[in-house]
């Protein structure tokens, strides 16, 4: 595959993420990751310092491996989470997709998101950036890591796997 | 007579506290949840007279390092000097009153005010008023202090800074009483005390301060608001086998061979002791348990990796139940909170420990973890189910208030305490009674506050 042919097939996994989180597929959502996957939103020290080590300091999300990330579903899914009931609309998007690093079966890309929502009345957006690294799986493309930025990290409430 | 205190009618607080223990009765009134005025009247008779909690040694350990905040509504600098003196001023620039520190946090040597660019040293003190030489000046003006005004009292228990805008505010030992042998329960853990671990996760809810206070001392809730967060520890030793990222199974937290102590300090503050509940090894402190037997003593250490929470009237909550979490609560409006959340830990912590209970603390404690948000999100529907005008009192603090008895129990007499009552048993009274002292401390400070600003009488 040429950077082109990358690049499409990588922004193509990523606006998907965001059409079954949007969608509420939760299956599909999961399908997109490796059983390996991590997914990290660091937390801030400062202005603009964020941590650098999920095992010494405090993550806002540090899941690490598939059933880290089923389990987040099985709750959000289960009724019994009043966080989540009833579910917020939410709309990604995800813009600006730079192929920031590739070699074979493997890349990396950068990208802006934001998500808007609304819930009870309320509508609010969290944005930043994601980092994501893509594993080829035959034909198809996975998430083998996301590395989420949150700009606005002062939590209104609640954030969850959806917000993000 | 406070200038400040005449535009509001004077209120008999008594009438919103129907605390009658002898008669079965405990009721406190919805609009301390609901009503403006007695917002305002909570910031100046409560925490503008009271100590207020405003950060921990460890945030600013360097010379120089500073962090920002409030005392009920008083934005304060809280900074380390040069020469080491943790000292708080007032966040307000003598020339036309711009805030001089902007950020959470930070390493200033001086601070120069954005404005007109006078400057203030690392303990608050004016070094120049810009251009002052050729400013017409009158020598009334030369003779005034143009220093950042330091805080009325800041006064350190163990590493935890209290604030008070009150120069007559009782000392801070005699406020925290024996709520502070609580607090001792963490300090103690190492020898070296605490720490906090970098990294923020703070929140905010619409709905009243108290709210988050009362919560911390809740047991009763944690089985249904938390079912979710107990079927994922489930699932998750079902499926990965115990040692996988173990969390505090709250269902055995809850377990019915437990025993809880609830105990009720002067001044509003609470306290509750679960022991025989939860394996303790899921504690990371257990680690180092035997070390801290040695040091402390059984009893002690005991008490050191079992379920305990204190919360310090107003705005400090020292929470360790599924995980630990101290919070501080920064009342904003009548009905929006924000909470401050820190992870301590004992210093030297083995590294495997230190990531169990970080693990442990994102998902149970985290305002993106799967606790918290249902907490906040409840709080929310209480705010909602407050606003209704016809309804003065609700039910909610009868739990154990027939077992409350005065003095210490039998656990309390073992780790040397004396608190004013005490209520224990099995589990299942998850003793809400415990709010008594929380707001009978409310009761004194506001009537208090309003006798000394208002000149009456309570
Ligand atoms: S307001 Fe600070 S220098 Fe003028
Ligand atoms: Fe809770």
């Amino acid at each position: 595959m040429n950077r082109a042919q990358l690049l499409a097939a990588g922004s193509e996994l990523l606006y998907r993420e965001g059409y079954y989180l949007d969608r509420q597929q939760w299956q599909d959502w999961l399908g997109l990751y490796t059983q390996d996957c991590e997914l990290w939103a660091p937390s801030w020290i400062g202005e603009h310092r964020q941590i650098t080590d999920p095992q010494s300091e405090i993550s806002l999300l540090y899941l690490a491996g598939h059933g880290r990330l089923l389990e987040r579903v099985e709750r959000i899914v289960s009724g019994a989470s009043p966080a989540s009931v009833p579910l917020p609309r939410t709309c990604h998007q995800v813009s600006n997709i730079l192929l920031l690093d590739h070699e074979p079966g493997r890349m990396t890309l950068h990208s802006a998101f934001r998500v808007d929502y609304f819930h009870q009345k309320k509508t609010g957006a969290f944005f930043g950036h994601y980092e994501h690294r893509l594993v080829a799986d035959g034909e198809a493309w996975r998430i083998a890591g996301k590395r989420i930025t949150l700009m606005n990290d002062f939590i209104p409430t609640v954030l969850d796997l959806y917000h993000v | 007579m406070d200038a400040r205190v005449r535009e509001l009618p004077l209120r008999d607080f008594s009438r919103y506290i129907d605390a009658r223990p002898q008669d079965g009765v405990l009721r406190i009134h919805l609009d301390l949840f609901r009503d403006p005025e007695l917002f305002e009247l909570e910031m100046r008779y409560i925490y503008e007279r009271s100590w207020v909690f405003v950060g921990h040694a460890a945030q600013i350990p360097q010379p120089n390092d500073f962090i920002t905040g409030v005392v009920g509504r008083t934005p304060i600098i809280l900074q380390r000097g040069g020469d080491g003196q943790v000292r708080a001023f007032i966040n307000h620039c003598s020339h036309r009153g711009a805030t001089v520190a902007t950020t959470q946090a930070g390493n200033a040597r001086r601070h120069k005010c954005p404005y007109h660019g006078w400057m203030f040293d690392s303990t608050g003190k004016c070094l120049q008023v810009t251009d002052e030489a050729l400013g017409g000046y009158t020598d009334a003006f030369r003779r005034l202090s143009h220093d950042l005004p330091q805080v009325a009292r800041l006064e350190e228990y163990r590493g935890f800074f209290f604030a008070s805008l009150n120069p007559d505010v009782m000392p801070l030992r005699e406020y925290l009483g024996d709520a502070a042998v609580f607090m001792d329960s963490w300090i103690d853990q190492s020898p070296d005390g605490l720490e906090v671990v970098r990294g923020d996760a703070n929140f905010t809810y619409g709905g009243n301060w108290k709210m988050v206070f009362e919560n911390c001392l809740d047991i009763y809730h944690a089985k249904t608001l938390h079912a979710s967060f107990g079927t994922m520890v489930m699932n998750r030793v079902k499926r990965q086998g115990a040692d996988e990222n173990r969390s505090v199974d709250l269902n055995n937290f809850i377990s019915a061979e437990a025993e809880v102590s609830y105990y009720i300090f002067p001044k509003g503050h609470g306290g509750m002791w679960l022991r025989g509940a939860g394996k303790r090894e899921d504690r990371p402190s257990y680690a180092m348990w035997q070390e801290m037997a040695a040091r402390v003593g059984e009893d002690k250490a005991d008490m050191m990796v079992s379920g305990r929470v204190v919360a310090i009237f107003p705005n400090i909550l020292l929470v360790e139940s599924a995980t630990f979490q101290m919070r501080l609560i920064r009342p904003v409006a009548v009905d929006k909170t924000e909470v401050y959340a820190f992870c301590l830990a004992p210093k030297g912590e083995p590294a495997a420990a230190r990531a169990l209970r970080i693990r442990q603390y994102e998902d149970f404690f985290s305002a993106t973890g799967v606790a918290t948000p249902d907490d906040t999100t409840v709080y929310e529907r209480v705010q909602q189910g407050d606003q209704a005008r016809s309804i003065e009192w609700n039910q909610g603090y009868h739990r154990g208030l027939a077992l409350l008895r005065d003095g210490p129990d039998e656990a309390a007499r073992r780790i040397g305490i004396e608190p004013l009552h005490s209520i224990s048993g099995n589990i299942g009274i998850q003793g809400e009674a415990v709010y008594l002292g929380v707001y009978q401390g409310w009761l004194e400070q506001m009537q208090r506050g309003q006798a000394q600003l208002a000149g009456v009488q309570a």
